[in-house]
């Protein structure tokens, strides 16, 4: 194949850019799946001989308990603010997405607290009711599946409240004119329908479940995440971490080719309803029923959660907030706006060359790189381990092993997806034929972008950098194993005082977590909801 | 004439779909071709390979003698002097109507021009509003006028009306072609509206499933069409039961006569009659036929008739 065949028919440099930082972004997840060739160690053997077994049937059962609480309590919730109206409706209906902003570790930290001999449930149960007081032992399987349920039901929840009042709201009109039950129309129609949405959001929350490594060390649950740290950190073989590493990405193309063959089924064509479906009006015991399930979903997920870490704050502030706590405000903002600004300039050179050439190769590549948010992160730290210190053995010294520079690029891996979404969307929706209409104008590609295209995808653009930043922030596995010595950000922090039992003190930092986090839902809500007006 | 756009067995695949079949055609200085044909027949896709949005897969697309496309290099399109008024007509909705006019022009360029456009365009009063502040008539005209700004050899324009209301698409259509005749700029139309062809150019081409099916004067067309999609394009043809299950013999609603009776070899029921502005549209069924005949007055339903075509107007074409 000629040069020109692979940089494309024309616009070489451009070609050349994007398929350069789609190979380099790539390679991680490439070096993974080539040093799987090489033979067994013997910690690998004897990590088969002992624990394999325990690890993947530990993260099997939690996967499928966690999609099981997520999948009730997601598609009920959607449900019930989608077709009733009742007192309390609006309110819950956006505060029920803001759950998100509470990464999985800092949840389990926090209910676990809550729920501990000495938390918060544990003394107003004392206090009010006397005795023993309230006491729920949430340190196994299934417990850590509700409380992880907790944190991720909004990525069923969410798509879920859009397809009931959007694509599905005219066959709920049908199933109503027939004179249909709620509970008929739910059953029969709405979730059979709803299966396409349903399993988008179960994918998304089964990738939350691989990656998290904080909640499942902190419960002492051994899965296929804390068997690669601890085969990297503890044994010192990289063999048998790459190892479970695949096993690991095994068990996400089994759910990435589920959720792909959900799609591809017949039938489940989008029809938008031009207007909004009326919710039918509820009152008396059947109101207090529904707002008490969304009060109870909401207390659990976001008020003692945000209580306990409120008083945590307030119980802890002069001790962490001084200058270890600004540089390491300094050091989670810094890297978050660096990956950012780098993933979007990586996006919008992809996107645009896309558009610009039409090439299989670069969209080939671009697909591999784009594959980052679906491989866990502690799978990504591996690769990139490996990339980096093949390249200090190249220069002869430790240049980028634990370096900024090695966790900047491992972020760029994980997250390009989640930047890409979000500038590919507002490049089809915003820029449509606005690119092609400057160039036949005799305007050169890089004059197009700047003028036309960019403004044009600003917005999108905006929101990719707004989620990159978010994510960079909440990202633990891959921090933890990439991070320079006594490198310290928000989420390794909290993670390092759960771990050592100072919970209070992991308050603040947490809070700052959460609050990042709910600037892009913030946003995300107006935008739904916006949606729903004007439709 | 000399030949200023020529085309050599294009072709162009999406996968498994085959959007260009091997098309070849030549476009000579000063002149316009409509090309005609339904959604999905590949009309806009040629047109984009030779804007050079799309590379062909197979063939070449030479300008001027310059070569522009070939399988392995293309020329980018910002380097093809090759203009284009999109369907969404593409504006920049971030610049002014000024703006947007003057987009194209090389820096240092005479201001006159943008005004001279503007003045030419209709358009005078209006510089410093936004796209979204026009209408659908005077976006299409800002389009034109931008596209006309890059001095191109040639303009494509790609269902430019498709997306007007109905109400103002005749007044314009005709303001587009006048100004588009004022410029002498060499054309391509891309419709499926007969109408729109037939008013932008007298050459047509035909598109259908990606192959270009037969090209030539507007007239030659309508008298002798290649195949029974050609001939449909002119309107509605009733349709004769043949032997050959590959031929059609058919003619057309203005070449026949209904007369009352319940004998003949085109004998049936009127089903229904619709006035049609200047005559009425009768639709009559029969044993193994169903015909829509023009009259002059409105049929009663029911009544049982016999259609006799003109004598020498039925033709026979590929079905």
């Amino acid at each position: 194949m000629s040069l020109k065949a692979i940089l494309g028919k024309s616009y070489h440099s451009w070609g050349f850019s994007a398929l350069s930082v789609s190979v380099l972004l790539s390679l991680p997840l490439l070096v993974v799946i080539a040093y799987l060739f090489q033979a067994p160690t013997d910690v690998w053997i004897h990590l088969k001989e002992t624990v394999l077994l325990q690890y993947v049937t530990n993260t099997v059962y939690l996967l499928v308990l966690t999609a099981l609480f997520a999948a009730v309590l997601g598609v009920g919730l959607a449900f019930i603010v989608s077709n009733y109206e009742f007192r309390f409706r609006k309110t819950a209906e956006w505060l029920l997405v803001v759950p998100l902003a509470i990464p999985t570790y800092l949840m389990a930290f926090t209910q676990a607290n809550i729920f501990s001999y000495t938390g918060i449930v544990k003394q107003a149960s004392v206090s009010i009711f006397g005795g023993n007081g309230f006491h729920l032992d949430l340190m196994h399987i299934p417990g850590l599946a509700l409380i992880l349920a907790l944190a991720l039901f909004p990525y069923i929840y969410l798509p879920l409240r859009v397809v009931f009042r959007g694509s599905l709201a005219h066959y709920v009109e049908v199933g109503r004119s027939m004179g249909k039950s709620e509970w008929t129309i739910f059953r029969r129609i709405l979730l059979p329908l709803s299966r396409p949405a349903l399993a988008g959001g179960l994918f998304l929350v089964c990738m939350e479940v691989l990656n998290d490594y904080g909640a499942v060390k902190y419960f002492g649950i051994n899965t296929l995440t804390t068997g690669i740290f601890s085969a990297w950190f503890s044994m010192g073989d990289i063999s048998s971490a790459i190892r479970l590493a695949a096993i690991l990405l095994c068990c996400v193309f089994v759910l990435m080719s589920a959720e792909r063959f959900q799609r591809r089924r017949k039938g489940f064509e989008e029809k938008s309803n031009s207007f909004p479906i009326e919710r039918r009006k509820v009152h008396g015991l059947k109101a207090f029923l529904l707002a008490s399930i969304c009060a109870l979903v909401l207390l659990l997920s976001l008020a003692l959660p945000l209580t306990q870490l409120i008083l945590d704050a307030f119980k802890t502030y002069q001790y962490t907030l001084n200058d270890e706590f600004l540089a390491m405000c300094g050091r989670s903002i810094g890297l978050a706006i660096v990956t950012s600004l780098l993933v979007v300039a990586m996006g919008v050179l992809i996107q645009y060359t896309k558009r610009l050439q039409n090439g299989k190769i670069l969209s080939f590549v671009a697909g591999i790189a784009n594959s980052g948010y679906a491989i866990p992160g502690a799978v990504i730290a591996v690769g990139v381990l490996l990339f980096t210190g093949s390249l200090d053995r190249m220069f002869g010294s430790l240049i980028f092993t634990g370096s900024v520079v090695a966790m900047v690029y491992a972020y760029s891996v994980r997250f390009l997806a989640v930047g890409k979404g979000s500038i590919e969307a507002a490049f089809n929706q915003s820029v449509k034929n606005a690119d092609w209409a400057s160039l036949s104008l005799g305007k050169g590609p890089w004059k197009t972008l700047k003028r036309i295209s960019f403004p044009l995808a600003a917005r999108g653009t905006i929101a990719a950098a707004i989620l990159v930043f978010v994510d960079v922030l909440k990202e633990l596995p891959l921090t933890l194993i990439l991070r320079p010595f006594n490198f310290y950000t928000f989420a390794t922090r909290t993670f390092e005082y759960a771990s050592d039992e100072m919970l209070a003190k992991a308050a603040i930092p947490a809070l700052c977590i959460i609050a990042a986090g709910t600037i892009p839902i913030v946003v995300l809500n107006k935008y739904l909801n916006g949606d729903e007006h004007t439709a | 004439m000399n030949t200023l756009l020529k085309l050599e067995s294009v072709s162009k695949n999406y996968g498994k779909t085959v959007a260009v079949d091997s098309v070849s055609f030549v476009l000579n200085h000063g002149e316009n071709i409509a090309l005609l044909g339904e959604s999905g027949s590949g009309k806009s896709s040629l047109l984009r390979l030779i804007a050079g949005f799309n590379s062909p897969d197979k063939g070449e697309i030479w300008l001027d003698g310059a070569v522009l496309a070939t399988k392995s290099e293309q020329t980018p399109p910002h380097l093809r002097r090759i203009g284009m008024v999109f369907q969404d007509h593409a504006l920049f909705p971030h610049l002014t109507v000024k703006d947007n006019i003057g987009f194209g022009l090389e820096k240092g360029s005479s201001p006159s021009k943008v005004k001279e456009l503007i003045a030419m365009t209709n358009l005078v009063g209006l510089e410093s509003r936004y796209p979204k502040e026009l209408s659908g008539g005077q976006q299409q005209r800002v389009a034109i006028a931008r596209a006309l700004a890059a001095n191109p050899a040639i303009l494509l324009l790609d269902e430019p009306f498709s997306s007007l209301d109905p109400s103002i698409k005749n007044q314009v259509r005709d303001e587009t072609f006048s100004l588009l005749r004022k410029a002498k700029t060499p054309s391509i139309l891309v419709t499926h509206d007969i109408e729109d062809a037939l008013a932008f150019a007298e050459n047509l081409m035909v598109l259908q499933n990606g192959k270009l099916i037969q090209s030539g004067k507007s007239k030659d067309l309508y008298h002798n069409p290649y195949n029974a999609y050609v001939a449909s394009l002119f309107g509605v043809i009733n349709r004769i039961p043949q032997d050959d299950p590959l031929k059609i013999e058919f003619f057309r609603p203005n070449q026949a006569k209904v007369v009352p009776g319940d004998s003949g070899k085109w004998c049936g029921i009127v089903e229904k009659s619709i006035f049609h502005g200047r005559n009425y549209l009768s639709y009559i069924r029969g044993e193994g036929f169903n015909f829509v005949v023009e009259t002059d007055e409105s049929m009663q339903i029911g009544q049982s008739v016999v259609v006799i075509p003109d004598s020498g107007t039925t033709k026979t074409t590929l079905l």
